[in-house]
């Protein structure tokens, strides 16, 4: 990277802090440097008492330093402390703001990106490096180190300024001083960068090791994992692995130590002979008449105190662009575009519902993979038609609904809406003609009505009205608050549990409230009994009405309600018509599959 | 509730343990702790020492031979003193690992070999959990080895009080109780803000986890379709702004109390501070100490309050920690319910077993009634017998039992004649082969996954040979490396991913590759389209042969194959017979078959009209 693009990057970075809690920026870059300043208080004011002391100062002096000391010390303390928890009280906002810029980019990116399993490891990636404290925290904690050091070497130099202006001493100790100064802290600063080095690199070497022990964890805690290990005698070699990764771990872990404390030796070494030379120094001076007895102890802790800060200065520049890597990645995985919202043309409303949709020649490959998942798919869907898809696990069923609902876009050929290639439309908009129950849908912890109504607001006679559709009216009258009352405990403690039958019927109801030209439907019955199963099968007509309805299944026997039967399979639709027609072709893929679920039946 | 209960094993008790503990498993952690006590106290001696000294060789006027002598004696000291501390601390917290892998290991091995009643118990999880969090790094502290660190602290801190003690004692003797007492008043303040934290915890902690809650709505693909399809980032941006809103409350609150608490501590540094300056500064006009010992007794002053704080501190921690290694020892030592058995299986491998259940009934723990009641059933030997029930009937149950997995609350479970629980346990599970409903893999290989143990150890030949009958071949055939190619990609970049439906023919295949004479299938077609289910029925028809086997279903068709079905409602047995048997009774098998048939009867007949019928 360049100098330009790690400039870039910080300022970046140092704008999206600002960005997530602005007062929070302002809070801390005072709050640190109040605190350095602080610690020169006693160093100054001492050197100034014992002076006074050693010079038989009056009481009055001398308890003038006194209170000065403990009052200032006192009051700057109060202030940082103030300072320091209003800040903290703002530190976890920041915190959760920056969690929600996940959350939000999952929200507004393209579906196909959600889906990427490469886009879902550069956010692994990042979250975890997030975690290990890379990013946007090593920049919180870059900044105040910057902040806190630059203060304390600034405030050293301007305390220590006095003692190089001494004429009294001779030029080649202050050379020397300033030589030894220079050595100690290159050394310093090349030890502090070597350990930091060290265990960059072995946390780095960790991450795998976590994932893996994440998994194991996850799996030995698994009740039918359980199962399968007593059953099948896994103890051992399991406890065994774990060990290996934790000894990994441990070795790891050893040598890193080792190295570090190799490293801390020679910066030591010459902190202390630099403060002996230091003292020497001082000591010649103090008793050649240069400088005072007070002044010793101050000079000393002010030059000691630049060294640190001036140590932890560099440290903090060379994390800074250290960082500047990992928030690269970062920002590229916020600027991942989202290209579905090209699109402007608007949707025309029309009450008769009269939207047309064809797939022309449709080819799809999903990103990243070699083989076709969709091949020249054509349909033409009829107004108010019931369309059955039915083929086995794999066929493509899945993915059809995908592109019919733009979560993708065709790799081949086009997906036409009364006309226009569905591109050209605003994506909302396009949106907005669609009702889809996933098979693997979700209902989110709040309000009954919330949920139903996909909104914060909703209309609670249309909520119920739906629910009541969807053949929830039973069991809506268990909820204690009816339309408010929270679904799950998850969110609210005071929640209602569902089933997974009565999960599939809210959903269907939210499908409904939408109120949207297409419904679609996918596996609805597959989680259901018998019994439950035959209900959802004997409403479909009445709850689809006029609209254009897709079926997804399969369990054929669902399919002998709908008006059209698509066959998928490899990607193909192999067959279309009605369930009799297909039948009678006793060479064709329906008539297979409807054979091997009937034989079973038919006795 | 929990709080009041008196816990397993004392402080001392515990502090006892670990440090036996950290002596077995690392002697040298033990070793370092020890020699850095005095090393730290010498350190922070020097470190008042120092100063004084410099003060006083250039009070009294000495030479800078003897200055430089003096000062660099003490700094010598430092330095070696200084590099010992830094290097002694990174080799412990090494040490310390090593020791903490030790007391993992315990854990690991006690999850994966305790009775699994137990284990799936609530409690024994939730203690389970408490217990890994002793032995898990936490926020910078480490339960098992803080409470070892944190005993040795207390008596490096009782030391060092007794040190600096004896030097203000110098000064003036009863500066030492004033100087003790003055912390206490920080205590005060400190434990009021722990308090009222303490007592806002739940409300605190559930606004955290509904904050976590809603961030982690977006993060799924199945609710990333349905957000995009019902437009409904806005709905949960506002949730969330909410929330964060509140959550700013309450930080706010929090943190002026806890300004508060840091304020009083101000307070009483300046009132000790001041009063120390003034007692020493009269005492130096009155000529009773010289200004080199001003230096020295008012920095040990200043750092006296470290040692008496660090007392209380360590203490507080060495309780703290207590109660979580308590957790831990509890967990550990956890009695094993069900290890009484002695019977071998040995003999029992090589044959066709019988297995009875008589008169079996169980209970789930807290349950009102019975989930399985007086169940009694037979399978013969080489039997292959299906039990088939609506959800909730207690078919899983019925396999647990068999499985050992459960021990009846009441009769008997029997096989060849021997009770199961005059087995071994580990030598009990040797006798089935099980596929259970609810399927989880691992990070294993598919060899590894198949035969329970390293690839080392696994007879790969017949490994592959059983992923193949278990209609994997295919599959296999596209995997670089074979049937060792890992499972779950997260965790192994190479790896592979199984559907649904090849996990459960990986799950069947390991059943095959461990040939146990009982043969267990739980329902395992839902997620099957109807040819991969079919196949998965023919496989399992050709499994059987030679095997007593229990198969459980649902889906009523895939029975007729048993030899013998039961049908299992509420926890006993309703009808029993071969399908034919059953059909021609006409009862409740024949209602349910008839539900799941009426679809695929006669074509030209409306199912729906018919099925309705049968309601």
């Amino acid at each position: 990277m360049k100098l330009k693009e790690h400039v870039h990057i910080f300022k970046r970075g140092f704008r999206l802090c600002v960005a997530l809690e602005k007062r929070y920026m302002v809070y801390l870059i005072l709050e640190k440097v109040l605190s350095s300043l602080t610690g020169y208080i006693p160093v100054y004011f001492s050197a100034k008492l014992i002076d006074a002391l050693y010079g038989g100062q009056p009481l009055s002096v001398i308890v003038q330093y006194v209170l000065l000391t403990v009052g200032l010390v006192f009051m700057a303390k109060l202030l940082a402390a103030w300072i320091g928890c209003v800040r903290e009280a703002r530190e976890n906002v920041v915190y959760h703001n920056e969690d929600w810029l996940f959350s939000d980019k999952a929200m507004k990116m393209a579906y196909a990106s959600i889906e990427d399993p490469e886009v879902a490891r550069r956010k692994h990636r990042i979250r975890r490096e997030n975690q290990t404290g890379f990013n946007l925290y090593s920049m919180l904690y870059n900044t105040q180190e910057l902040i806190a050091n630059g203060t304390k070497i600034i405030a050293s130099l301007a305390l220590t300024a006095s003692f190089f202006a001494l004429p009294s001493l001779p030029a080649w100790y202050k050379l020397a001083l300033a030589g030894g100064f220079i050595l100690t802290l290159a050394v310093s600063m090349l030890s502090v960068s070597r350990i930091a080095a060290i265990e960059q690199k072995f946390w780095g070497s960790c991450v795998d090791l976590n994932t893996m022990d994440r998994a194991f964890y996850g799996y030995i805690d698994n009740y039918s994992a359980g199962k399968d290990i007593r059953l099948y005698a896994m103890k051992d070699y399991l406890a065994d692995e774990k060990m290996g990764i934790d000894m990994t771990y441990y070795h790891g872990f050893l040598k890193t130590s080792c190295g570090s404390a190799l490293w801390t030796l020679p910066a030591e070494l010459l902190k202390y002979a630099f403060q002996f030379g230091l003292y020497g120094v001082l000591i010649f001076a103090a008793l050649s008449s240069g400088i005072s007895v007070g002044d010793i102890a101050k000079y000393v802790a002010c030059i000691m105190l630049m060294m640190d800060a001036a140590v932890h200065f560099t440290a903090a520049v060379q994390n800074a662009f250290n960082n500047n890597h990992y928030l690269k990645r970062y920002f590229e995985y916020f600027d991942i575009p989202n290209n579905m919202y090209k699109g402007t043309l608007t949707v025309e409303k029309r009450d008769d519902n009269e939207y047309d949709v064809e797939f022309k020649d449709v080819s799809f490959k999903y990103p990243n993979t070699d083989a076709y998942a969709l091949r020249h798919v054509n349909i033409k869907f009829k107004i108010g038609e019931k369309l059955a898809v039915v083929g086995m696990n794999g066929s493509g069923k899945t993915t059809f609904i995908k592109l019919l609902c733009r979560l993708y876009d065709p790799t081949e050929g086009e997906i036409l809406l009364n006309g226009v290639n569905i591109q050209k439309y605003n994506y909302d908009e396009y949106m907005s003609i669609f009702s889809v129950v996933f098979q693997d849908f979700k209902l989110f912890p709040f309000r009954l009505g919330e949920v139903v109504a996909s909104s914060r607001e909703f209309d609670a006679e249309r909520v119920k009205e739906c629910l009541i559709k969807a053949n929830f009216r039973e069991r809506l009258s268990a909820f204690p608050e009816g339309t408010e009352s929270y679904l799950y405990k998850g969110y609210d403690k005071s929640g209602v549990e569902i089933s997974g039958g009565e999960a599939q019927k809210i959903a269907l109801a939210r499908a409904l409230y939408k109120d949207a030209p297409f419904i679609i439907l996918d596996e609805p019955t597959a989680a259901l009994d018998p019994v439950s199963e035959y209900e959802v099968y004997s409403n479909f007509n009445e709850i689809a009405g006029d609209r254009t309805a897709v079926y997804i299944s399969h369990r054929l026997a669902s399919c002998r309600f709908c008006d059209k039967i698509a066959v998928f399979h490899e990607g193909a639709v192999i067959q279309t018509g009605r369930h009799e027609e297909l039948l009678a072709d006793t060479d064709g893929k329906y008539y297979e599959l409807w054979n091997v679920q009937a034989q079973y039946y038919t006795l | 509730m929990d709080k009041k209960k008196k816990p397993s094993h004392s402080a001392l008790d515990n502090s006892l343990w670990s440090a036996k503990m950290l002596m077995k498993y690392s002697p040298a952690a033990f070793f370092i702790i020890v020699l850095l006590i005095p090393v730290e106290i010498g350190m922070q001696y020097l470190g008042i020492y120092l100063p004084s000294l410099v003060v006083s060789e250039v009070a009294e006027g000495q030479t800078l031979e003897h200055a430089l002598m003096t000062v660099g004696l003490v700094m010598a000291a430092m330095f070696a003193g200084g590099i010992l501390q830094k290097a002694l601390n990174y080799i412990q917290s090494a040490k310390l690992e090593f020791y903490k892998n030790r007391l993992t290991d315990r854990i690991t091995r006690k999850k994966l070999s305790m009775f699994y009643q137990d284990y799936e118990k609530k409690e024994v999880r939730d203690l389970a959990s408490r217990a890994e969090r002793a032995t898990q790094m936490w926020n910078h502290k480490l339960p098992v080895s803080d409470i070892v660190t944190n005993e040795f602290g207390m008596v490096k801190n009782i030391l060092g009080y007794f040190l600096f003690g004896t030097v203000i004692s110098f000064a003036s003797p009863w500066l030492v109780p004033l100087l003790t007492i003055a912390p206490a008043v920080n205590l005060v303040a400190v434990r009021a803000f722990n308090k009222w934290e303490y007592q806002h915890r739940p409300e605190r902690a559930d606004l955290g986890r509904r904050l976590g809650l809603v961030e982690e709505l977006p993060d799924d693909f199945a609710s990333a379709k349905d957000i995009r399809i019902y437009g409904m980032s806005q709905w949960i941006e506002e949730r969330y702004r909410e929330l964060s809103a509140e959550n700013l409350i309450w930080k706010k609150k929090e943190s002026i109390r806890r300004a508060g608490s840091r304020a009083a501590d101000l307070a009483v540094i300046l009132v000790r501070d001041g009063g120390a300056y003034a007692l020493l500064i009269s005492m130096i006009l009155k000529n009773e100490i010289s200004i080199s010992q001003f230096v020295l007794y008012f920095s040990a002053i200043s750092s006296f309050a470290a040692w008496v704080g660090g007392i209380i501190d360590c203490w507080n921690k060495v309780h703290s920690n207590s109660l979580l290694v308590c957790d831990y020892r509890d967990y550990v030592d956890y009695p094993d319910q069900d290890g009484s058995g002695s019977a071998e299986a040995e003999e029992h491998l090589s044959r066709l077993p019988e297995i009875v259940f008589d008169h079996v009934s169980y209970r789930y723990e807290g349950a009102g009634e019975d989930t399985i009641h007086n169940l009694s059933f037979t399978i013969r030997r080489g039997e292959k017998l299906a039990l088939i029930g609506v959800n909730g009937a207690g078919k899983t149950t019925v396999v647990k039992l068999l499985c050992g997995l459960y021990r009846p609350t009441a009769g008997e479970i029997r096989i060849n004649g021997i009770p199961v629980s005059d087995f071994r346990r580990e030598d009990y599970y040797l006798l089935l082969s099980p596929v259970f409903q609810d399927i989880r893999t691992s990070f294993l290989s598919l060899a590894e996954t198949v035969s329970g143990t390293y690839t080392e150890k696994t007879d790969l030949d017949r490994a592959e040979r059983c992923i193949r009958l278990a209609g994997l071949g295919e599959k296999l055939d596209t995997l670089p490396q074979g049937i060792n190619t890992k499972l779950d990609k997260r965790v192994n970049k190479d790896g592979t991913e199984l559907s649904g439906g090849e996990a459960q023919k990986l799950m069947l295949a390991r059943a095959l590759y461990k040939d146990a004479p009982v043969l267990v299938l739980d329902e395992p077609t839902a997620a099957l389209d109807p040819i991969a289910e079919s196949n998965i029925y023919r496989a399992y028809n050709q499994m059987c042969v030679n095997k007593t086997s229990l198969f459980i279903s649902h889906r009523l068709a895939s029975t007729s194959f048993c030899d013998r079905i039961l049908l299992l409602e509420k926890g006993h047995i309703r009808e029993e017979g071969t399908h034919e048997e059953l059909m021609q009774r006409g009862g409740r098998y024949k209602e349910m078959f008839e539900i799941q048939s009426c679809w695929y009867q006669d074509q030209n007949q409306d199912g729906g009209e018919k099925g309705g019928d049968e309601k």
